[in-house]
């Protein structure tokens, strides 16, 4: 490329610089494989002051830090974890568009000091993108254990870019990178770029590809052209989608002529791709570099991890390991993860009381407390769970077991087109769907992220459960163990059935090849799990705090307005003022003067739900659920079920007039043995298993993929349950 | 295996060209082939897998994925790339 292209761009550069922010702030882009230990470096820089953003329409999450240091200002840029920077994943797209587009001044890239020479590969294609590079050796003490000596000026040299040598999980080097990242910074003069040699054959045609780029070269600004001769080589799909938008029709076709014959002229001399024999180059500079400037006196880190894995991933004791440390997150998270949750639950309790006390009877009131609390407690209560599970898995995948994990389940979930790692949210599914939908994320592949979120519904999750008990108990008995296990067992049937429908279908092809890094055991730290657990638990209750705060105040005004006549309300009143007389008098007994009073209290309840627009709703929909053989009550029960599934036994406790408590469940259960038959339970089991879990999980199922997907994900289960729940009822009742 | 055109550069030198999901732990094996498309290509070569470079297969479980030692690191490969990957063992 020549002096004065470098010039203007230089020049571009330094403008956009001047008119967008002061001289000393700084934008600094983190890249690195999964497994270098970015994180932690990021952790390291910025401390608690980051915060997760979306890129817009992606699921990729990207995190933001920011950090002074001397007189500057340091904007740092999480991106995400990769081992390429080809246009095949959704992850190496963002890293690449955002290193093209936004033009951060300086791209440190983080590499496992411990295997420098698969870690260097992303490195070379960082150098031929042409970015202001820093190179962290990360997890160095690693090195020195292994008696590796590095000649760090050379190779820094022969890599064309600074060396820093970190150890990032006891923050060694964070300062001294602060250092280098200024100094990278404030130094103007253009920096000689190292150029990978592909040898004679890629040369050749990189070289004739060049030239004919260079005729647009004003167009194609924004990148390096020998970067993007490269990447036309190989074929990029969306260099070459952006060529064709940027160069035009009839230049482009040249263009395009002009590479299919250099790939012809390169298969015939070599017999391999091109992206192949660009590889073996990248390796041979990265073979290279490392035989000038490294020294290894022979040894091995690996022989501990081998070992370990030798049990943990062992034929016969690998799955039972597994399936006792699932069963122990289980215990953690749901078990003694109850504990607080009901003493959160006595806090919202007493809080409810002490508003019962002090505020006046009227409309606010009643907000407030069957409203407000009753929504957003009912999710609050479920913070210290949240915070035990994504303690477990940050400890699970921040020691590398979680890799593990999808090794030993990759057998199985294979043969329903899932990834290993599916396994796990699935498994969190039958606690509570919502830290299932978010526990996705440790999926890199977006398809298998959707399939695994979308079937995660049909797992029994906690909230059901009341719902099982209720009707099964009801209808079945003393088979009622059976009937529940039964639901559980059509659900995970059910969703293995959907994984391969939805990988037919909306999400073909493109499954993660099972190709992937098994991490060293590493010791996790205290503040990597710490920043993890906390950084999602406060997502979490930001949800709790927004749309769920909206979503209950929606539900309570269904199942408020309009309200009964005053009328009503009076006799009502009228009735239970007499029965207060009656006791006082000593007419009646305490205990009968207890029953009276619930009796009037439930009536009210009662014919206060059929006025609201819930109720009136609920008539109105009857049609509806009518081919599935529910009526209005059993409406009601599973509109107020979107709200959460744990509603619909109180739900139903109302509409049969009866206040749910444990006192009267017998009664209730007298009350549907009267309404329904056995079919019609079973079947509303079913129903319930089917359609999402609840509105706050929909809620975080629009954060984690995107409204598209969440509308997708309510309309689907929705018309299955309905769909199933007929042909249920239709071809039942000729049975019955 | 039988349909697949033989691409390989020296055919001398393997005569014992065998696919990676048949390989024995412990043993060294020089990558001869991978029959991807682009997208596996690209991603097999970024893990450190590509023609001539080689392999050490530390664990195979038979039927499931196995574990590889590769440029340094551990690589956990399902079945399914393992049966498009042909290689020739290298003796020490």
């Amino acid at each position: 490329m020549n002096e004065k292209i470098l010039k203007v761009k230089e020049a571009i550069r330094k403008t956009e610089k001047v008119s967008v922010k002061k001289l000393n702030e700084l934008t600094v882009a983190l890249v690195g494989s999964p497994n270098s230990g970015k994180t932690t470096i990021f952790n390291n820089i910025t401390g608690l002051r980051q915060h997760v953003g979306n890129y817009p329409g992606v699921t990729v999450e990207h995190k933001i830090g920011e950090r002074e240091y001397k007189d500057f200002k340091f904007r740092v840029i999480d991106l995400p974890g990769i081992y390429n920077l080809t246009a095949y994943s959704e992850e190496e797209v963002i890293t690449r568009n955002f290193i093209i587009n936004e033009k951060p001044d300086v791209v440190i890239n983080v590499v496992d000091a411990s295997s420098l020479e698969r870690n260097l590969y992303l490195t070379t294609q960082l150098i031929e993108l042409g970015v202001n590079l820093i190179i962290v050796f990360n997890m160095s003490d690693l090195l020195e254990r292994k008696g590796v000596e590095i000649n760090e000026g050379l190779l820094s040299q022969l890599l064309g870019a600074p060396i820093v040598k970190t150890v990032g999980n006891k923050n060694i080097g964070t300062v001294k990178l602060l250092e280098k990242t200024i100094e990278a910074f404030t130094d103007t003069q253009i920096k000689k770029k190292v150029n990978i040699n592909y040898g004679e054959e890629i040369e050749n045609e990189i070289a004739r590809i060049t030239n004919l780029l260079k005729k647009k070269e004003k167009v194609l600004l924004k990148y390096d052209i020998r970067w993007i001769s490269l990447k036309f080589l190989e074929k990029d799909t969306i260099i070459l989608k952006e060529l064709k938008t940027f160069l035009g029709k009839t230049f482009y076709e040249k263009a395009v002529k002009l590479l299919s014959k250099s790939v012809n002229h390169i298969k015939s001399i070599v017999r391999d791709e091109p992206e192949t024999i660009i590889a073996e180059a990248r390796y041979g500079f990265i073979n290279g570099a490392l035989k000038e400037s490294m020294l290894v006196k022979k040894g091995s880190e690996f022989s501990l991890s081998d070992k370990i894995d030798r049990v943990l991933l062992n034929r016969f004791f690998g799955l039972p390991i597994f399936a006792l440390i699932m069963w122990l997150v289980f215990q953690i998270v749901f078990k003694i993860g109850d504990y607080p949750t009901r003493w959160l639950g006595i806090g919202f309790n007493r809080l409810t009381e002490l508003l019962i006390n002090i505020m006046p009877e009227g409309l606010l009131k009643s907000l407030f407390i069957d409203g407000i609390i009753s929504g957003v407690g009912g999710v609050f209560v479920f913070t210290p769970k949240i915070i035990l599970l994504f303690s477990c898995i940050a400890l699970i995948e921040d020691s590398g077991y979680m890799a593990r994990a999808a090794f030993i389940m990759d057998r199985i979930m294979h043969k329903i087109g899932l990834h290993g790692k599916s396994f796990v949210p699935m498994l969190i599914g039958f606690g509570c769907t919502i830290p299932a939908y978010m526990c996705g994320r440790t999926l890199e592949n977006r398809n298998d992220r959707m399939i695994t979120m979308h079937i995660n519904t049909f797992m029994s999750c906690g909230g059901r459960l009341p719902i099982y008990i209720l009707f099964a108990g009801t209808f079945f008995a003393k088979n009622a163990g059976n009937v529940i296990f039964s639901i559980y067992l059509i659900g995970i049937l059910i969703a293995v059935l959907f994984a391969r429908v939805l990988r037919a279908t909306r999400y073909k092809g493109e499954s993660e090849p099972f190709v992937m890094e098994l991490p060293v055991y590493r010791a996790p730290t205290v503040k990597g799990i710490f920043i993890h657990t906390w950084e999602r638990t406060w997502q979490y209750l930001k949800k709790a705090g927004t749309v769920i705060l909206a979503i209950s105040i929606i539900v309570w005004i269904l199942f408020t307005f309009p309200r009964i006549g005053e009328a009503s309300t009076r006799d009502y009143n009228s009735q239970i003022q007499s029965v207060e007389q009656s006791y006082a008098d000593g007419v009646i007994s305490e205990e009968l003067h207890k029953s009276k009073i619930s009796e009037i209290k439930a009536e009210m309840a009662s014919e206060k739900l059929e006025f609201s627009a819930a109720g009136r709703i609920g008539h109105f929909i009857e049609p509806v659920f009518k081919p599935l053989g529910f009526d209005w009550r059993l409406a009601i029960a599973s509109i107020s079920g979107i709200a959460g599934k744990e509603v619909v036994v109180s739900t139903l406790g109302t509409v049969f007039s009866l206040s749910g408590t444990e006192k009267e469940s017998e009664e209730l259960r007298a009350a549907m043995r009267n309404q329904y038959n056995p079919l019609t339970g079973f079947n509303f089991m079913l129903f319930s298993l089917l359609y999402f879990p609840c509105i706050a999980s929909l809620a975080v199922f629009q954060r984690e993929a995107g409204t598209k997907e969440m509308f997708f994900q309510a309309g689907f289960t929705l018309g299955f349950a309905w769909t199933v729940s007929l042909i249920v009822f239709q071809i039942g009742r000729l049975f019955i | 295996m039988k349909n697949i055109k033989n691409q390989n550069k020296n055919p001398g030198k393997d005569s014992n060209k065998i696919l990676l999901a048949c390989a024995l732990p412990g043993r060294k094996y020089r990558i001869v082939t991978i029959y991807g498309g682009y997208g596996l290509n690209s991603r097999l070569h970024a893990m450190g897998i590509i023609p001539n470079g080689t392999v050490t297969v530390i664990y195979q479980t038979w039927g499931g994925p196995m574990t590889l030692a590769v440029k340094g690191v551990r690589i956990a490969l399902g079945r399914g790339m393992a049966q498009k990957i042909e290689v020739s063992e290298v003796s020490e």
